[in-house]
């Protein structure tokens, strides 16, 4: 069991888009370590997502949330939260929803506690106005290991060996509307009955960039890569994490997947079944995570994509959106 | 023998924005309000049901019982009904101003949605629709071992139950139906998304209030620490709505009425969002046991002045101002607490978050709290 | 282990709907006038090899590259006259200047004459082919279709595997079999598409809901020779098991309400769910399928009569905003 000291900073900043439009978000980024004089620096350096929180079951995790504001909307003065959405027998105080508890006003800290006992894939959100906040990107992945990766020095989704894996990916679904977040930047209401997007996002990026590296400098304030890379033979762990407002169906065709936990909670049955199972599409809800395994098929490219078609487009002008590349090859 | 009967009737439902609505419900009785959702309808497993349905609307009404076989309406079998060839409804309907009475024995226990089966498109999301809960034969409320939902032996003892029915309107198609004009489903674009038929923070009100006639049920959820909180949900309206709970996450232990449960199978599984499929439901134990925060055992954080804090932001909370269950600290001058007990509180909602808002404004729509008290009255969460 | 092959066309044709008639794009089998919606299903047995050819279309071409994806099939392989490969290369996705523009190899009926896909039938079930080309634009045009493997043994009665979709002990034995592919249709988007030129499909926005191509009441016909060949009613005796395959072809998610029966799930996505070490079956009145899925349901009338299946997004049973309509097929139970 470790210590973990986190610090987050809730701030502003911008994404960009494959065809070449810029939106305002806002998010988190990692300030851990960072001396106090300098935090103000990481003012409007929001990331989309937020910085992945990794850590193994047992765990002590002290995160601590600075509010560093907006930048670009001064006038705003937002409380902001984190909610580690599917932390099990969660107490209020570190639950994140501010009419339930508190909340962290601009220029103050507070300090939320974890010990998760669970291993799986989780979520963090602001749960401030949480149409807005998570629309506006204040989002991010939570992955809990399993201790037996640490008695058997190899990876696992859960505490069970038919869980082991060589490679993990990420495939952390939202959408984007530029509409409110272009009314945000400029001082305005939405409607969110009219909710409709146009940009359709894994890890914060839409295909191509999707594919690009991880911390492309290109895109300085979405570092997430989506491309999944793997030597042939090799299992694939995919954790998928629903965030959007939307239900989303992957597809990676050439590949069938296994689904062994659903919202950080291996597919086990009351009396221990083993009731894991096969699927070639996978439905996830919003404020849903799944566990999927696969192995690496003979070494080629294999599309991962929406197979709500109509959402595979960048705002309508060309093909791109929840698109991603799973690329195998041969073990050199 | 349970013999009820219902009245097709309209009403106006209120919205926590102001507004008034028009819509289409049951009522339990001839001069009582019609209401969203249905009345509810408990039975036990292997018990006769009759169901009088009284139509006051100006157009042909029916019920139908998903999941119930060998109904019959007037002694036969239910059949669809045409009119001109066409059809009309699923089952058998009654004419405005007559009445059809519906007789079923259940034979599994379950959750199950009772709702109109004559032109659907538009009767059911006017608010046609209700819950039928149908105990198993053995249910016996006062032995742990017998009070489930599924019979003893399946592990699904519960202390306390609520019924939690999804829906959605759209304020413009019910004026249409209201002014009996065309009702065009192509324009169809929800405004408001319901918890037993109220919008948030409706849904966190008591059942039966005077100023919501026409909205009787709450959907407060209560409980004490480590006690199984079954969860019945039903969707009634016709999207899917992804619910999730906060605090733990919930063990799906039914669907449509079905036990998940193959001889000695267990097929239950934990979620920590469930997608309510529409005409789906899902019967759930929720089990929120704490970590043992006391203040004697006192949390490794230190909490801060709450002065520097947000607490009530909005002029209002439900927080006790302190992290321990059945203990109130101090909240900001000012701020006005809900808190009664220095109970728990964790929201329930949608997570398509749009739906959390009442016409685009947060908080609102398909929200509510599942509140964890250090101690509460047993005849709390009591289905009936 | 047969091989099973057949030749499709894409082509042009039309759509008898609420709406009129409205253009599609379809397979077919090659030399049929019109294409139809949804394409031939396609049959085979576990083992066999099938071989699509995909031939150029000099009548009523499609205009723009197609081409035909398997999902749920492993290890599918191509060749392509002329243009290669000539010999049996995996499928891959197709590139231009770094992006994909298919998720497969494609056919371009400017220079290609016939494209050849194949793959070895490794497991039973219920499956869709479709196009991986501009797939958002060409699927909702219609150029989707449905393969249905069969366990070995399936057609031999003293065979275990008779009858059954999934094999002996996987509770997937039946009497009637229905295939129940849906979809929704943008008449909008159909009348607007034109070939080699990107379509919004922001502006999606569906106003017909079908069943194996048809809109109620057309459903409940006969299989005829039309574009839309496919019925959907059922005719069952009481006690009979009804396996219906549920395919959800659109880019929607749909469900379906089984007629007020509770029916038993054998199969999602074709993967059994009664298997040596576990019976994971259960029973459903309805059921939500997401875009690409497949159920698999079993129903046992216990009564005769006339029963619906609907869509329980109970808009969808309109046409041209009249109920009833769309996606609602019949069940007839004879004594
Ligand atoms: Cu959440
Ligand atoms: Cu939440």
């Amino acid at each position: 069991m470790a210590m973990i000291i986190k610090r987050f900073g809730a701030t502003d900043g911008w994404v960009n888009m494959p065809d070449g439009t810029d939106h305002y978000i806002f998010g988190f980024v990692d300030i851990s370590g960072v001396p106090e004089n300098q935090i103000f620096q990481y003012r409007g350096k929001a990331t989309l997502l937020a910085p992945l929180l990794e850590v193994y079951e047992g765990d002590e995790v002290y995160l601590t949330l600075t509010n560093l504001g907006f930048p670009n909307r001064a006038d705003l003065d937002d409380t902001h939260t984190i909610h580690w959405h599917g932390f099990p027998n969660q107490i209020p105080l570190w639950d994140g929803v501010p009419e339930a508890s508190i909340s962290v006003p601009v220029g103050r800290d507070f300090t939320y506690y974890y010990q998760p006992l669970d291993p799986g894939t989780y979520i963090q959100h602001c749960h401030f106005e949480p149409v807005e906040h998570i629309q506006m990107g204040m989002v991010g992945p939570v992955t809990v290991r399993p201790k037996l990766e640490k008695e058997l020095g190899l990876k696992f989704a859960y505490n069970d060996e038919n869980t082991a894996y060589d490679r993990e990916g990420l495939i952390f679904l939202t959408e984007l509307d530029p509409r409110p977040h272009h009314l945000v930047a400029n001082v305005q209401e939405f409607d969110w009955t009219e909710y409709s997007p146009e940009y359709w996002l894994i890890n914060g990026r839409s295909y191509p960039d999707t594919v690009k590296p991880a911390n492309d400098q290109s895109m300085p304030q979405q570092p997430f890569s989506a491309l999944v890379e793997a030597y042939q033979g090799e299992k694939v762990l995919l954790r998928f994490v629903n965030i959007g407002f939307q239900q989303h169906c992957l597809q990676i065709p050439g590949i069938p997947l296994k689904v062994v936990g659903l919202d950080a909670q291996q597919l086990r049955g009351y009396n221990g079944e083993d009731i894991s199972y096969w699927r070639d599409v996978i439905y996830i809800a919003a404020g849903q995570t799944m566990d999927v395994i696969f192995t690496a098929p003979r070494a080629g490219i294999y599309p991962l994509y929406n197979r709500n078609l109509n959402k595979n487009t960048i705002a309508g002008t060309e093909f791109g959106g929840m698109v991603t590349e799973i690329r195998v090859t041969l073990k050199p | 023998m349970l013999v009820i009967d219902l009245w097709a009737k309209d009403g106006y439902l209120s919205t926590p924005d102001g507004n008034s609505i028009y819509f289409w419900g049951f009522s339990k009785s001839e001069t009582g309000p019609a209401q969203l959702p249905g009345p509810h309808i408990v039975a036990r497993g292997g018990e006769t049901i009759t169901v009088n349905l009284h139509n006051t609307l100006t157009e042909p009404v029916s019920i139908s019982f998903s999941g119930q076989s060998g109904v019959t309406a007037g002694g036969q079998p239910v059949q669809p009904q045409y009119t001109d060839g066409e059809l009309l409804s699923f089952v058998n309907h009654a004419e405005p101003g007559s009445m059809v009475a519906y007789t079923f024995t259940p034979s599994f226990p379950g959750t199950f949605i009772y709702e109109s089966g004559t032109n659907p498109h538009k009767q059911v999301p006017m608010g046609l629709y209700g819950g039928l809960v149908v105990r198993p034969t053995d249910y016996n409320p006062d032995a742990r071992e017998f009070k489930t939902a599924y019979g003893a032996g399946t592990d699904t003892e519960f202390d306390r139950e609520y019924l939690l029915i999804t829906g959605e309107i759209d304020p413009d198609m019910h004026r249409v139906a209201e002014e009996g004009k065309p009702y065009l489903v192509s324009k169809y674009l929800p405004r408001y998304w319901t918890l037993n038929g109220r919008c948030a923070p409706d849904t966190m009100l008591m059942d039966g209030l005077d100023h919501l006639p026409h909205q009787p049920y709450g959907s407060m959820v209560m409980g004490q620490p480590g006690e199984k909180i079954l969860m019945r949900y039903i969707g009634a309206g016709i999207e899917n709505h992804p619910l999730h709970p906060h605090g733990t996450h919930t063990r799906v232990v039914a669907v449509d009425g079905r036990l998940l449960r193959n001889e000695n199978v267990d097929l239950s599984f934990k979620r920590f969002t469930v997608l309510v499929g529409a005409g789906q439901t899902y019967d759930q134990i929720y089990q929120w046991d704490g970590l043992g925060y006391t203040p004697q055992n006192p949390i490794p954080t230190i909490l801060p002045n709450l002065r520097n804090m947000g607490v009530g932001d909005a002029g209002w909370t439900m927080w006790s101002g302190s992290p321990y269950l059945g203990v109130k600290g101090d909240i900001p001058v000012g701020v006005v607490s809900y808190n009664e007990f220095g109970e728990y509180y964790f929201m329930l909602h949608s997570h398509e978050e749009l739906q959390i808002t009442n016409w685009g404004e947060f908080p609102g729509g398909m929200m509510t709290m599942v509140a964890i008290y250090p101690s509460l009255s047993p005849v709390i969460g009591v289905l009936e | 282990m047969a091989i099973i092959g057949r030749i499709l066309q894409g082509s042009t044709g039309f759509l008898s709907l609420s709406g009129g008639n409205i253009p599609f794009w379809g397979f077919t089998d090659a030399f049929r006038d019109n294409p139809q919606l949804p394409g031939p299903f396609i049959e085979a047995t576990v083992g066999d090899r099938l071989i699509i050819w995909l031939m150029r279309n000099f009548l009523k071409p499609v205009e723009e590259p197609f081409s035909i994806l398997f999902p749920g099939q492993e290890n599918v392989l191509v060749k392509k006259i002329p243009g290669g490969p000539y010999i049996y290369e995996p499928v891959r996705p197709q590139y231009s200047s770094g992006k994909m523009i298919s998720f497969t190899n494609y056919l371009d009926e400017k220079q290609d004459l016939i494209i050849e896909y194949s793959f070895i039938a490794r497991k039973p079930g219920i499956y869709l082919y479709e196009s991986g080309t501009n797939p958002e634009k060409q699927i909702q045009m219609g150029l989707y279709g449905i393969i249905i493997i069969r366990p070995v043994g399936y057609n031999i009665p003293e065979h275990p595997n008779y009858s059954t979709a999934y094999g002996a002990d996987t509770n997937s034995g039946f009497d009637v079999e229905k295939i129940l592919v849906l979809s929704e249709i943008d008449s909008a988007t159909h009348n607007d598409v034109a070939p080699n030129v990107y379509y919004d499909m922001l502006k999606f926005k569906p106003d017909n809901w079908v069943i194996n191509g048809r809109t109620f009441p057309d459903t409940v016909n006969e299989d005829n020779n039309s574009s839309q060949p496919y019925g959907s009613e059922i005719n069952c005796r009481v006690g009979q098991r009804v396996l219906l395959r549920i395919v959800n072809a659109g880019l929607q998610n749909h469900t379906l309400n089984l007629g007020n029966f509770v029916g038993l799930a054998v199969a999602e996505d074709s993967y059994p769910l009664k298997t040596p070490s576990l019976d994971a079956t259960y029973e459903k009145t309805s059921v939500t399928l997401g875009s690409g899925q497949r159920m698999d349901i079993i129903i046992t009338p216990n009564a005769s009569g006339e029963y619906y299946l609907f869509d329980r997004e109970y808009h969808h049973l309109v046409n041209n905003d009249h109920f009833p309509g769309g996606m609602i097929t019949k069940i007839n139970v004879s004594n």
